[in-house]
C-alpha cells in the first residue's frame, strides 16, 4: 500500500482514466435521435449542434461529475466506517434533502428561483444541512465521532424523513406527484452548463476535503486505536469525511436526486481489481463510478426511446444482482 | 534533550473515569526509563488497558503524561507518534492487506501527504520485518497468516515508526506457548537496544519471565511496582486475583512462576 511510487499509481489509475474518457467520448453520440458529428462540428450550428453541445454533454460531465462523487464518497465511508455497506446516503443526507426538495415541489408558495438554482436545489441543499447538523450534533464527541452513533442516527434520520415524505405525499395537490415521484427516482437530464457550474461551488470544496484523506482512510481500516498509534489525528480525519462526503453529496443530490448503487458499487469494484489502498480506490471509484453512470444515462436515454427510464432504475436494476454477486464472493 | 537515566515516560498522577460510570482509575507517581521491560499485570477490568490507553493517549486525561519531557497532551499526534508505538488489543484490519502494506503503514508519522515513501523509509521496513522474522511473509495476505505471524507484523508496523516507547496491550492474547515467546523474545532484544516496552498481560508466567519490572493492578491502581519476586508474591497475588493461585519458583531461573491451585475438596 504505502510502498507504492507515484508512478505506480499513476499505472494503476490510467485504466480507469482511459475508461471514464471513453465513456465520455461515446456517450454524446448516443440517444433517441442520431446525430452526425460532422454537422455537429461543421460550425454552422444547426440540430446537431445544439444536440451535442448543448444536450448530451453537459449531461455526460454531470453523469461523470454525479457517478464519480457518489462512488468516491462511498469509497470514503466504506473505509472509515469500517462496513461494506456503507454508502453517501448512510449519513442520512439524502433523506433531509428529499424532504426538502419535496417541500419545495409540493408547496407552490416555495416555486422560485435563484441565479442558477431552482427552489427545489436550494431546499434539498438546506435539508440535506440540516440532516447532518442534527447527526454531527448526536455523534459528535470530545475524542472523535461516534461511529456507530452516527450510523444509527443516520438511518434514524432516513427512517424519519421517509416518513415526512409520505405526509407531504398525503397533503400534496395530485399535480405535483409526478414530479415528486421523478426526484425521488434520479436522474440527469434537463441540465445545461449554468446547472453544472452551479455545482460546482460546493462538490469542488468536498471533493478537496476527500482526498485530503486519503492517506488516513487506510489507517482507520485498522481502527480508531491502532490509527491514532501511527499518528493519525483521527477527529480531524472524520470530521474531513463527515462534512466534505456530506456536502458532495447534498450538492449532487439536489440536481440529480438519490441514485442509489453507484456509491456502493463503484468501490468494491475498484477494490477487487486494485487492491485496497485508499489512494487508489478513492480516484478509481471517482473514474470508475463516473463511467459506470455515464453509460447508464446512456442506456436510459435509448433503451425504451424516444421515452426515458430514469437513471436511477438502471443504476438499481444492474447494481442489485452486481452487488448481490459480490456478497456471495465475499462469504 | 532527555540522557539516558532521565524517564522517557513520567507522570506524577493519573486519574480517569469512563463516562457514566462510577469506576475510577487512579494512580500516582510512575517513571519508565530506556530499555526498561515493564509487564502490567492483573485480573479483569483492573485498570490494565486503561493504563496504557492513557498513556498512548488514545483516551482523553487532563494529568500531564510526560514523554521524553513533553506533555503528550500538548503535542501533535503525528510527532508524538515518532516517540511513543501503541498496540492495541486483537488489531484487525477490515481488509485483506499483505503483511507488507500493514508494516509500511507505520511510517505515516515520517511521511508526506501522499504517503510516499523515500530509500530511508524502505531501509526501515526491511530491518523491522528482520526483526520481527517476517521477511518470507511480505507479500502473503494477512487472511492467509496463523495468529502468531499476524501479531508479528502489527508488530513490525508499529515498529516501523522507530519509537522510544512501546505499548502493547495483551499481544500474546490466545497465542500457543511457541509464538508467546518468540514475540516476547523479539521484544526483549529490542529493549537490550535502548527501547522501553510497557505490556499489559494476563500471564503472570510470561511477565515474571521475561519483564525485569512488574505493575500489579487491581480495582484501578496499582498496588505493586518491583520485580517479579517483589511483585508476584502469595500476599499480593491473593489480594488481586483472590486465593485459588498456587506459587512456586522456576526451576532455571528461580522467578516466580504460577499454577491453579488444587481444590482441598475436590482432592
Amino acid at each position: 500500500m504505502t510502498v507504492m511510487t507515484r508512478r505506480e499509481l499513476a499505472w494503476k489509475l490510467a485504466p480507469y482514466l482511459g475508461l471514464a474518457i471513453i465513456a465520455a467520448l461515446v456517450s454524446p453520440l448516443i440517444g433517441s435521435e442520431s446525430i452526425s458529428l460532422n454537422k455537429a462540428f461543421s460550425g454552422a450550428g444547426g440540430i446537431d449542434a445544439e444536440i451535442f453541445f448543448f444536450q448530451r454533454t453537459p449531461r455526460v460531465l454531470l453523469a461523470l461529475l454525479v457517478g464519480g462523487t457518489l462512488a468516491m464518497v462511498g469509497a470514503c465511508f466504506q473505509g472509515m466506517f469500517r462496513n461494506p455497506l456503507a454508502e453517501p446516503y448512510t449519513l442520512g443526507v439524502t433523506g433531509g434533502s428529499a424532504v426538502g426538495a419535496v417541500m419545495a415541489i409540493v408547496f407552490p408558495g416555495l416555486h422560485f428561483g435563484w441565479w442558477a438554482f431552482s427552489s427545489v436545489q436550494l431546499f434539498s441543499l438546506a435539508g440535506a444541512f440540516c440532516s447532518m447538523a442534527f447527526i454531527f450534533a448526536l455523534a459528535n464527541r470530545s475524542g472523535g465521532i461516534a461511529m456507530n452513533t452516527l450510523l444509527l442516527a443516520g438511518v434514524t434520520v432516513s427512517i424519519l424523513c421517509g416518513g415526512l415524505i409520505l405526509f407531504l405525499r398525503y397533503i400534496a395537490s395530485p399535480n405535483y406527484l409526478v414530479q415528486m415521484d421523478r426526484w425521488l427516482m434520479g436522474g440527469l437530464e434537463v441540465v445545461g452548463y449554468r446547472d453544472l457550474s452551479a455545482l460546482l461551488p460546493l462538490l469542488l470544496p468536498g471533493l478537496g476535503l476527500l482526498f485530503t484523506t486519503m492517506v488516513e482512510i487506510n489507517h482507520l481500516t485498522l481502527g480508531r486505536e491502532l490509527a491514532m498509534g501511527h499518528g493519525v489525528d483521527v477527529h480531524s480525519t472524520q470530521i474531513r469525511v463527515f462534512v466534505g462526503g456530506g456536502v458532495a453529496t447534498a450538492a449532487v443530490v439536489s440536481l440529480a436526486g438519490p441514485i442509489g448503487f453507484v456509491g456502493l458499487i463503484a468501490p468494491h469494484a475498484v477494490r477487487r481489481i486494485s487492491g485496497f489502498d485508499h489512494r487508489i480506490v478513492m480516484p478509481g471509484s471517482f473514474l470508475l463510478g463516473g463511467a459506470f453512470l455515464t453509460l447508464c444515462d446512456a442506456l436510459a436515454r435509448t433503451a425504451m426511446a424516444p421515452r426515458e427510464i430514469p437513471v436511477g432504475v438502471i443504476t438499481a436494476l444492474i447494481g442489485g444482482p452486481v452487488f448481490i454477486s459480490i456478497l456471495l464472493k465475499r462469504s | 534533550m532527555p540522557n539516558e537515566t532521565s524517564p522517557r515516560v513520567s507522570i506524577e498522577r493519573l486519574r480517569y473515569r469512563y463516562p457514566q460510570s462510577d469506576w475510577r482509575f487512579e494512580t500516582s507517581e510512575f517513571h519508565a526509563r530506556a530499555g526498561e521491560t515493564i509487564a502490567i499485570i492483573g485480573p479483569n477490568g483492573s485498570g490494565k488497558s486503561t493504563f496504557l490507553k492513557l498513556i498512548a493517549g488514545v483516551l482523553p486525561c487532563g494529568d500531564p503524561i510526560m514523554l521524553d519531557g513533553q506533555r503528550i497532551d500538548r503535542s501533535r499526534r503525528r510527532e508524538t507518534a515518532r516517540t511513543l508505538g501503541y498496540l492495541p488489543q486483537d488489531p484487525h484490519s477490515e481488509y485483506d492487506y499483505r503483511a507488507l502494506e500493514i508494516v509500511s503503514l507505520g511510517r505515516y508519522p515520517y511521511t508526506g501527504p501522499g504517503g510516499f515513501f523515500d530509500e530511508h523509509d524502505c531501509r526501515v521496513l526491511d530491518d523491522v520485518m528482520a526483526k520481527t522474522e517476517i521477511e518470507t511473509l511480505r507479500d502473503r495476505r494477512m487472511s492467509q497468516l496463523s495468529g502468531g505471524e499476524r501479531r508479528r507484523v502489527f508488530l513490525a508496523s508499529v515498529l516501523a515508526q522507530e519509537p522510544s516507547v512501546l505499548l502493547l496491550d495483551e499481544p500474546t492474547n490466545a497465542l500457543d506457548p511457541h509464538h508467546q515467546i518468540r514475540f516476547f523474545n523479539i521484544l526483549i532484544e529490542q529493549a537490550k537496544q535502548g527501547l522501553t516496552v510497557i505490556v499489559v498481560t494476563h500471564d503472570l508466567n510470561l511477565a515474571s519471565h521475561f519483564c525485569e519490572r512488574i505493575l500489579l493492578m487491581h480495582q484501578g491502581s496499582v498496588i505493586a511496582d518491583g520485580r517479579a519476586d517483589e511483585v508476584i508474591t502469595e500476599a499480593r497475588i491473593a489480594q488481586a486475583y483472590g486465593d485459588g493461585i498456587l506459587l512456586a519458583r522456576h526451576p532455571q531461573t528461580g522467578r516466580p512462576v504460577v499454577f491453579p491451585k488444587q481444590d482441598a475438596e475436590a482432592s
